[in-house]
């Protein structure tokens, strides 16, 4: 199985390939991809030297354009897609059909992967983008269970990459417009998911309210976790009571089911965290690459370490991992 | 500029459908549309009783479109698809792209739906070669976008071949998840949720400040207001919108469609209904921040 890392600036792409990364991702620095974020990100420069730097090292380097070209601005997104072309990277993300027409027409030559922006979660979608499209990957959503994920995977046409770890998207990716909602912003166009520049956190005496938009999302009482705050992880007074109605702040761990990921031939796990810091890459990088390893080398008998969770634990937000949808009970 | 009427497919027991039906018959809607789109745990029609309902509004005089769920993602979210997909007398309107995918396979009509992400012309054109004949824009799509898309396929010479819809009025959705968070704050979870939803109906979300934010409806969520463009009916027809989308709500369909239908009727600028909305998504926020170049 291969271990795709996160990437978000030049800075990061040599530590998570040497923390055993066998793929990684990236974004340009626009709102052609769903983390634009500031500081983050590759020009099309740093994006030819990183594609020069993987191909010494014989790793795979992949750019996420996975938000959706507006009405008379798609040239933007196809210089994009022109330039990770023409940088040698070994696939480009996408969502949005038009762009993968585009990037089939114009670049046959790169892989085209279908984005987990597209929520294509069932095998019609997937055999639709693969006759339409020539992807070879399909990024599948956090809304399927293992079950689910089995059923695709038997009959699937094209590889199957599943996110392994990292901050959960509770909705189904690319259908949400919750930060939009409440922010304004949107992960579809604007290139963000609760842009940094509105959310706010203050120090009161009985917690730390954070704010999205001017919105509260929580009141966290001293000492208690919290995570980065999105509309799905806020805690709202429903039916009278103070709840996290939707999630829990909680991050993504499947390293209990790596054994079955591998049963089910998944090609790719993908760790996601592309606007955490390059410690970040590196440090979840490694865990997994050691989980993996030591699956590779037991088979059945690997149990995953205990210090792996703990450290993923001290990475994740608000303190807590979840294998999220794909045991059904979380549903 | 016609009014068609969905309902969102809030949750209702099966007694609740029934007086919907009924009310939507006797609305002035011209256009109805029927079918399950949230979950397939809910008391729904089988595709039987759906289509003979389906025929039922047809001889009554309605136009009739049959929905299909928002997210597709096990086998027996497919089978239902494909019960709705087995017939060739009324159009789908696919909501996931496994929808497009199974009306193309038995050469149905279909409508785009919102959640179908479709931003631009190369989008609308690749649909249109699969049997798209009507068109949602998405939810957070502003005016000014959907004017400009809008004249690029005038220019395409698409246009005509299909016919766009907007939801002119009703609580939007914003987003849909595996989760249940219906189930979810009665403690229960989706695999045990005894339909949970049907007996407390769909949920207000408040922040803890006591501002409304959210509505919660099994596995989806939406707005907490409704959406509401009929102050713009000037605008809506200038964008050359054919179908102007109402969900009333779990209620039903309203004595005020009445008046609503008589403005569409009269050529009136705007229409102002008895709970107004919010224009949220309809015009561009202020002070797009600028991190190009950073």
């Amino acid at each position: 199985m291969e271990l795709l890392a996160p990437v978000g600036t030049p800075a990061s792409l040599l530590p998570t390939l040497e923390a055993g990364a066998d793929a990684v991702y990236v974004g340009l620095k626009d709102d052609t991809n769903a983390r634009r974020f500031a500081g983050l990100n590759f020009t099309p420069a740093q994006l030819g030297s990183a594609a020069d730097l993987c191909r010494q090292r014989q790793r795979k380097l992949y750019v996420a354009i996975n938000t959706y070209p507006q009405p008379g601005q798609e040239q933007r997104w196809h210089r994009a897609v022109d330039a990770a072309c023409e940088a040698g990277v070994s696939a480009v993300i996408m969502a949005d059909p038009g762009l993968l027409a585009y990037a089939a027409k114009h670049h046959p030559e790169t892989e085209r992967h279908l984005s987990v922006q597209a929520s294509a979660a069932n095998l019609p979608s997937l055999r639709l983008y693969h006759e339409a499209f020539g992807i070879t990957r399909a990024v599948l959503p956090r809304v399927l269970d293992m079950t689910q994920i089995e059923a695709i995977a038997a009959e699937s046409p094209v590889e199957l990459e599943v996110f392994a770890s990292g901050s959960l998207c509770v909705m189904a990716e690319g259908r949400c417009q919750l930060s939009s909602w409440v922010s304004g912003h949107s992960p579809n166009s604007g290139g963000a998911c609760s842009p940094a520049s509105l959310v706010q956190w203050q120090e009161r005496p009985d917690g730390r309210e954070v704010r999205l938009g001017g919105a509260l999302l929580d009141r966290v009482a001293p000492g208690e976790p919290g995570g980065y705050p999105t509309v799905c992880k806020g805690r709202y007074r429903v039916d009278g009571k103070a709840q996290h109605a939707i999630s829990r702040p909680c991050s993504l761990s499947t390293l209990p089911l790596l054994p079955q990921m591998a049963r089910l031939g998944i090609h790719a796990l993908k760790l996601e965290g592309r606007q955490r810091s390059p410690a970040y890459s590196q440090q979840i990088t490694t865990i997994w690459r050691e989980a993996i390893d030591r699956f590779n080398q037991q088979g059945d008998q690997y149990r995953p370490d205990p210090s792996w969770q703990r450290r993923l634990r001290a990475l994740s937000e608000g303190q807590a991992l979840t294998t999220g949808p794909y045991l059904s009970g979380w549903q | 500029m016609r009014l068609s009427l969905a309902p969102n497919w809030w949750p209702m027991d099966r007694q609740a459908q029934q007086s919907w039906l009924a009310q939507a018959q006797a609305s002035p809607a011209e256009r109805i549309v029927l079918g399950e789109t949230v979950c397939r745990l809910r008391d729904r029609m089988a595709p039987r009783t759906l289509l003979e309902h389906a025929q039922a509004l047809k001889a009554a005089g309605k136009e009739v479109v049959l929905a299909s769920l928002n997210m597709v993602a096990s086998e027996a979210d497919l089978a239902l698809v494909r019960g709705v997909c087995r017939q060739n007398e009324f159009p789908l309107e696919a909501h996931d792209m496994a929808g497009v995918a199974l009306a193309h396979q038995h050469g149905l009509p279909f409508i785009a739906g919102a959640g179908l992400n479709i931003y631009n012309l190369d989008g609308i054109r690749w649909l249109l070669s699969l049997g798209m004949v009507g068109y949602q824009p998405p939810m957070e799509m502003a005016a000014d976008t959907l004017a400009t898309l809008m004249a690029q396929c005038q220019a395409a010479q698409l246009r005509d071949r299909f016919s766009l819809e907007i939801l002119g009025y009703g609580r939007p959705v914003l987003a849909v998840s595996a989760r249940c968070s219906s189930a979810r704050v009665a403690g229960r979870n989706r695999q045990r949720c005894n339909k949970v939803c049907q007996q407390q109906g769909a949920l207000p979300v408040e922040t803890l400040e006591q501002q409304p934010l959210l509505t919660l409806n099994g596995v989806q969520v939406h707005g907490h207001r409704p959406q509401d463009l009929l102050g713009e009916l000037a605008l809506l027809r200038a964008l050359g919108v054919e179908w102007l989308r109402v969900d009333p709500g779990p209620q039903g369909a309203q004595p005020w469609l009445k008046d609503l239908q008589r403005a569409l009727a009269q050529q009136e600028d705007a229409f102002t209904p008895p709970e107004p909305g919010i224009r949220h998504f309809w015009q561009r926020p202020e002070g797009d921040f600028a991190l190009h170049g950073d």
